[in-house]
C-alpha cells in the first residue's frame, strides 16, 4: 500500500520533471548554438568581440562603444571562442577569415559589409632605412613584373590557386641572410603546411629576398613579438599581414604597402539559410508555404511544379518559412508586412507577386444588403471615412492616431453579423481581445450607416464563404479578393482597398536571439494573453464536461436498448436503427460530425457554438460509450440475468439493480479512457471558431510568432487535466472493488 | 386430479430448432411433495425444470400453477415466478451485494417488506443455516458450500411455495456437498415442496417421496424411491442405475 501510494506521487511528478527538463533543454539548445546578435557594424556597440592581440583588429574593437574585447593570442583562438558562443563576432582579416569560415561551414558566417580596409606593408627597424629600401625597391620591381600579382594569385585567385607558385632563379648564389619574423597562423598569408612556413607573405619575402641576393630565413614568432624582435635585431624585418599605424609608426617603420585587405566580421549565423527564392520567377518547383482557400493558394497553385503546402494560419506558414521546411511564403503585403516586422531573418521580396481588390462577400440572395453595404461604402468612400480608418492603420503617420467613431446618438435596429478570421493584421487581428483592424473599423462604419448593431465572428478563413452561404453571418470581411470561383458561390461588394500578394523568404539573417524572459512577457503578460488560455480552458471544461453527461445518457440508453434487443430477440427494426447510428457516428471523423453540424443541419439557424460543440462530441462520445457498455453488459454472466429474474424481478428491474452496477464498474477503465479521448477531441472545436483551449494557444501562436510557449501550455494543461481525470476514474473503481475485497 | 396438486404439467414440450429436448411431459407435483428428476446427461431434465418457471420459453403445452396457467400471455409471470423460487448448480449471488443484501433484495423491492423487517428475517434464515457471521460479507469472500446455502436461503426469503433446484451440488467440492444436502433435507422435513433435478442417489433415496426417470424428453419411469431403485422396469433405467450405483 506504501509503496502504491508513493508511487502514485511519484508519476506525476517524474512527468513534471521531464517537462521541465524538456523545457531545459529546449532553451539550453538555442542558447548553445544561438546565432550572433550581431548583423551589421552597428550591432557591435555592447558586444563582446573577439580580436588576436595585437593586430588592427584590437584596435579598431577598442573604439567600439561599450564593447568588450576579449583579446587572443591566435586568431584561430577568437574564432574558437566565437564558435562556442564565448564572444558575439570576431573581427579579423578578410583572408585568414575566409580560411576559417570554409572550415567551418554553416557555424560561421561573414558579414558582408566589411569593416574597414587597411593595408598591409613590411616592417623593419628605424634606424635601417638602408634595407627599407632595398626592399621598397625590390617590391616596386616585384610589382612592375607581376610577380606579386603572380604569388597572390596562387594562394587567393579562384583560378589561379596554387597553380602559379614563385621559383628563385636557378643560377642564384646567396651572399649572407635575410631574416623575417612572422606568425604562420594567418592563412594564406602565412601558415604552415606540410612542416613549410608558407604563404603570400612567406612566397613574396623569398621573392625579395632574391632580388637581394640574400638567403630567406623564416622565423615564426607570436604576433605581438614581432615588432620587438625587428627592433631588437633579431629579425631584419617583420612581414605578418601587418597593417600601418600610427603607433606602430612610432616604433618602427614600414615599407610600401604590397597590398589592401578588409578586415571583416565573422558571426554565427542562424541555423536556416537564406530561402533560394530571391524572385517571383524562382518559385518554380519551391516549396511554396500559402494559407488555405487565400488568393495566394490559388496563385501557387499555378506555378509550375511548385509543392503547395497548405496551412490554416498564415502564421503557420511562416513559422514553417522560418524552420526552412517551406522556401518562400506567398501572401497579402499588409499582414506579411507585420510578419517581417517582428522577424528579421525574413524580407518582403521586392516586386509584388499580384496586385488584387479586397471586398465585402455577402449571401447570393441577400441582393438588398448588397445594396446597402455598396450604398454605405461609397458614402464612406466619399466622407473620407475609409481613408481614415485604412490611415489608422498603415500610414506611417497617421497610425493609431484617427481611429473610426460611432456617431454619438445612434440608435441600433438588429443586428449585422460579420464573419472574420482576425489573425490578418491589420485587417482584422485580435488586440487584447477585441477583434480590431481596417476590415472590423470599417464593417462598424458600414453597420452604422445601416442602423445596425455590428457583431463579430470570428472563425476559419476557408470557414467564412460556408458562414455567409449558410446565413450564420450576414456578411464576409476578412481581407477577401474577388476570384471567379468565389464569385460562383457568393457576391461581393464594391472593392474597398487595392492589395498585393508579396513573397516572403528567408533573408539568410538569424532570426532574432531567444530571449527566456521576453518569450514569456510576450506569450503571456502582454496585453494579458494568457487570458486567451484561462478563457480557452473554461470553454474545454465547459464543453467537455457537458458532452460527457449527453454521451454518457445517450450511450447508455443506446447499450441497454441494444442489448435488450439482442437478448430478447425482439424490436429488430429499433436494433437497426441503432447499429445504423453507431457505424455512421464512429465511422466518420468527428471533426466532420462537427462541421456538419454546424454548417448543415443547423445551417440556416443562428445556434450557440458552444451547444453545437456539445451535441457534436456528445454524440460522437455516445457511440463509443454505446459500445463500451453493451460489452459490459455482456460480460455479466447471463447467471445473473437468471438469478434476477427467477427472483420475480422484471427484466428493467434485473438490469438496473443486478446487471448495470456489475457492469458499469468493469467498463469503468474503459469509459474513464473514453472521457480522456473526449476532452482532447474537443481541441477540434476551433474550426467551428470556438475559442477554446488549443484555439487560446494558438491565438497567441500567432500573435507572437513563438510556438515553444504556447504550445507547450497548452500540452501541459491538458496533461494536467488528463492525469486528474484519470485519478478520479482510479479513485471511482477502487471503490466499486468493495467486493473484491 | 388429486386434490392438493401445486403444479400441473401438460403435454410439456420444448424444442431448440430441430432439437427436440422435451416431447410433451405430463405430470402432477403436490403440495409437499419431494420430486427429484434422474435422467442421462442431455435428457431434459435441467431443461424441464428451466420451462417451468419459464427461463426457458416451452415450445407447447401448459404449466399450470395453483390453476393459474404460466404460460397464457395474460399471466403475470413476474409476480407468478415469486411462488416458484431456483437454486442454481452455479449459485449465481450476486456479487456485488453483500450476503445480507442478496437475502433482503428482492423481499424489499418486489413485495414491499420494510427493510428492517426483511434484514432480521434474513439474519434468521443465515442462523439457520450458519452462516449469520458472514451477513455482511460479499459472495466471493464464501466457499462453495457457503454460496449455495446462502442461495438457498435467498430463495427461502421470499417465502415461496415451491423451490426448484437445478442440480445444487454439482459445482460443489465433495467435502461441501453434505452441508448443502443437510440444509435441503431439514427443508424437506419441515414440508417445503421440492423439485430436484440432482444426482445424489443417497439423497434421492432417503428423502425424495417420487422419483421421475427422465429419458430422450419423455417420462421413462414415476414412482417411490423404491419402486424406482429396487425394482426398476425401464431397461435404460437399469442401465442408468448400474453405472451410478
Amino acid at each position: 500500500m506504501r509503496n502504491k501510494k508513493l508511487s502514485r506521487k511519484l508519476i506525476p511528478l517524474m512527468i513534471v520533471f521531464v517537462l521541465i527538463m524538456g523545457l531545459m533543454t529546449g532553451c539550453g539548445s538555442k542558447n548553445n548554438i544561438e546565432a550572433s546578435p550581431v548583423y551589421g557594424v552597428d550591432d557591435l556597440a555592447n558586444k563582446t568581440i573577439g580580436v588576436q592581440l595585437g593586430t588592427t583588429g584590437d584596435i579598431y574593437a577598442s573604439d567600439i562603444e561599450g564593447a568588450d574585447v576579449q583579446k587572443f593570442n591566435k586568431g584561430a583562438d577568437a574564432v574558437q571562442a566565437l564558435k562556442q558562443g564565448k564572444v558575439d563576432a570576431v573581427i579579423i582579416d578578410e583572408q585568414p577569415a575566409k580560411a576559417f569560415v570554409s572550415r567551418n561551414e554553416g557555424k560561421l558566417a561573414i558579414l558582408d559589409e566589411a569593416f574597414v580596409t587597411e593595408e598591409y606593408a613590411i616592417c623593419f627597424a628605424k634606424e635601417n632605412i638602408a634595407l627599407q629600401d632595398q626592399v621598397n625597391k625590390a617590391l616596386a620591381e616585384l610589382k612592375e613584373e607581376g610577380t606579386l600579382d603572380q604569388i597572390i594569385g596562387n594562394y587567393i585567385g579562384d583560378d589561379t590557386k596554387g597553380k602559379q607558385p614563385y621559383e628563385s632563379p636557378e643560377d642564384i648564389k646567396y651572399d649572407g641572410k635575410l631574416i623575417m619574423a612572422t606568425n604562420a597562423e594567418f592563412e594564406p598569408y602565412e601558415f604552415l603546411h606540410e612542416g613549410e612556413i608558407v604563404g603570400i607573405d612567406a612566397e613574396m619575402a623569398r621573392a625579395i629576398a632574391d632580388k637581394l641576393g640574400k638567403e630567406l630565413e623564416i622565423q615564426n614568432i607570436q604576433f605581438d613579438s614581432i615588432i620587438t624582435a625587428v627592433q631588437s635585431g633579431k629579425a631584419d624585418m617583420g612581414i605578418a599581414g601587418m597593417t600601418v599605424t600610427e603607433d606602430r609608426l612610432k616604433n618602427i617603420n614600414f615599407s610600401d604597402p604590397y597590398t589592401t585587405a578588409k578586415q571583416v566580421i565573422v558571426v554565427r549565423p542562424g541555423e536556416v539559410g537564406a530561402s533560394p527564392v530571391k524572385t517571383a520567377d524562382d518559385l518554380n518547383g519551391k516549396k511554396i508555404g500559402v494559407q488555405l482557400g487565400t488568393t495566394g493558394d490559388i496563385y501557387a497553385s499555378d506555378i509550375e511544379d511548385a509543392k503547395v503546402e497548405k496551412y490554416n494560419k498564415g502564421a503557420d506558414a511562416v513559422q514553417a518559412l522560418k524552420q526552412g521546411k517551406v522556401d518562400a511564403v506567398i501572401i497579402d503585403g499588409q499582414p506579411a508586412k507585420a510578419f517581417v516586422d517582428r522577424n528579421r531573418d525574413l524580407s518582403i521580396l521586392d516586386d509584388p507577386f499580384v496586385t488584387e481588390e479586397y471586398a465585402i462577400c455577402i449571401a447570393k440572395g441577400n441582393l438588398d444588403l448588397l445594396d446597402d453595404v455598396n450604398k454605405a461604402l461609397a458614402e464612406l468612400k466619399e466622407e473620407g471615412v475609409l481613408d481614415q480608418i485604412v490611415g489608422n492603420y498603415i500610414g506611417d503617420d497617421t497610425k493609431g492616431k484617427q481611429p473610426y467613431e460611432s456617431p454619438e446618438d445612434i440608435k441600433y435596429d438588429g443586428k449585422l453579423i460579420m464573419a472574420t478570421n482576425a489573425e490578418f493584421e491589420p485587417y482584422e487581428y485580435l488586440s487584447k481581445g477585441e477583434i480590431v483592424g481596417i476590415d472590423a473599423e470599417m464593417a462598424k462604419a458600414i453597420a452604422d450607416k445601416l442602423g445596425k448593431e455590428l457583431e463579430i465572428q470570428n472563425i476559419q478563413f476557408d470557414s467564412i464563404i460556408t458562414a455567409v452561404q449558410s446565413g450564420k453571418a450576414d456578411m464576409g470581411v476578412a481581407g477577401m479578393t474577388v476570384t471567379e470561383d468565389r464569385l460562383k458561390n457568393i457576391n461581393f461588394t464594391d472593392p474597398y482597398t487595392t492589395a498585393s500578394q508579396v513573397i516572403i523568404v528567408r533573408n539568410g539573417k538569424s532570426a532574432t536571439a531567444f530571449d527566456l524572459k521576453e518569450s514569456i512577457y510576450n506569450n503571456f503578460q502582454k496585453d494579458s494573453r494568457w487570458k486567451y488560455i484561462t478563457n480557452g480552458l473554461f470553454v474545454t471544461i465547459q464543453i467537455t464536461s457537458c458532452a460527457v453527461i449527453l454521451g454518457i445518457v445517450l450511450g447508455f440508453l443506446i447499450a441497454i436498448a441494444r442489448s435488450s434487443c439482442d437478448m430478447t430477440g425482439k424490436a429488430k427494426l429499433l436494433n437497426w436503427i441503432l447499429k445504423a447510428y453507431l457505424t455512421l457516428i464512429r465511422g466518420t471523423p468527428a471533426m466532420i460530425q462537427l462541421l456538419i453540424i454546424y454548417y448543415v443541419i443547423f445551417a440556416s439557424s443562428n445556434i450557440n457554438k458552444i451547444l453545437v460543440a456539445v451535441l457534436a462530441f456528445g454524440l460522437n462520445s455516445s457511440a463509443y460509450i454505446a459500445e463500451i457498455v453493451r460489452a459490459g453488459i455482456m460480460s455479466i454472466d447471463s447467471g445473473q440475468f437468471e438469478a434476477g429474474r427467477s427472483l420475480g424481478f422484471t427484466y428493467a428491474q434485473t438490469m438496473r439493480h443486478f446487471i448495470m452496477p456489475q457492469a458499469f464498474k468493469n467498463v469503468l477503465p474503459a469509459l474513464g479512457n473514453e472521457f480522456i479521448v473526449l476532452l482532447k477531441e474537443t481541441s477540434i472545436a476551433g474550426y467551428i471558431g470556438i475559442m477554446d483551449l488549443t484555439r487560446g494557444g494558438d491565438t497567441i501562436r500567432s500573435l507572437t510568432y513563438e510556438a515553444f510557449f504556447p504550445l507547450m501550455t497548452v500540452a501541459l494543461i491538458y496533461l494536467v487535466m488528463v492525469m486528474g481525470l484519470t485519478a478520479l476514474v482510479g479513485k471511482m473503481e477502487r471503490s466499486l472493488k468493495n467486493d473484491e475485497r | 386430479m388429486k386434490d392438493n396438486v401445486m403444479i400441473h404439467v401438460e403435454d410439456l414440450k420444448k424444442s431448440f430448432g430441430d432439437v427436440h429436448v422435451l416431447k410433451g411431459i405430463t405430470t402432477d407435483i403436490c403440495k409437499g411433495e419431494v420430486l427429484v428428476i434422474l435422467g442421462p446427461s442431455g435428457c431434459g431434465k435441467s431443461t424441464f425444470l428451466r420451462c417451468l418457471n419459464l427461463l426457458e420459453d416451452p415450445t407447447g403445452g401448459h404449466i399450470y400453477l395453483d390453476g393459474t396457467d404460466l404460460i397464457d400471455p395474460k399471466t403475470n409471470i413476474n409476480k407468478e415466478r415469486q411462488k416458484m423460487m431456483m437454486v442454481f448448480q452455479h449459485f449465481n449471488l450476486f456479487p456485488h451485494l453483500t450476503i445480507l443484501q442478496n437475502l433482503t433484495v428482492a423481499p424489499t423491492k418486489l413485495k414491499g417488506v420494510p427493510q428492517a423487517q426483511a434484514d432480521d428475517e434474513a439474519m434468521a434464515l443465515l442462523r439457520r443455516v450458519g452462516l449469520e457471521e458472514k451477513a455482511s460479507a460479499y459472495p466471493n469472500q464464501l466457499s462453495g458450500g457457503q454460496k449455495q446455502r446462502v442461495a438457498i436461503c435467498r430463495a427461502l426469503a421470499m417465502k415461496p411455495e415451491v423451490i426448484l433446484f437445478d442440480e445444487p451440488t454439482s459445482a460443489l467440492d465433495p467435502e461441501m456437498v453434505g452441508e448443502v444436502l443437510d440444509v435441503m433435507k431439514q427443508l424437506a422435513n419441515e414440508g417445503m415442496t421440492m423439485i430436484c433435478v440432482t444426482h445424489e442417489m443417497g439423497f434421492a433415496r432417503e428423502v425424495a417421496n417420487r422419483i421421475i426417470f427422465f429419458d430422450e424428453g419423455v417420462i421413462a419411469e414415476d414412482g417411490t424411491p423404491e419402486q424406482v431403485f429396487d425394482h426398476p422396469k425401464n431397461e435404460r433405467l437399469k442401465a442408468f442405475l448400474s453405472k451410478i450405483l
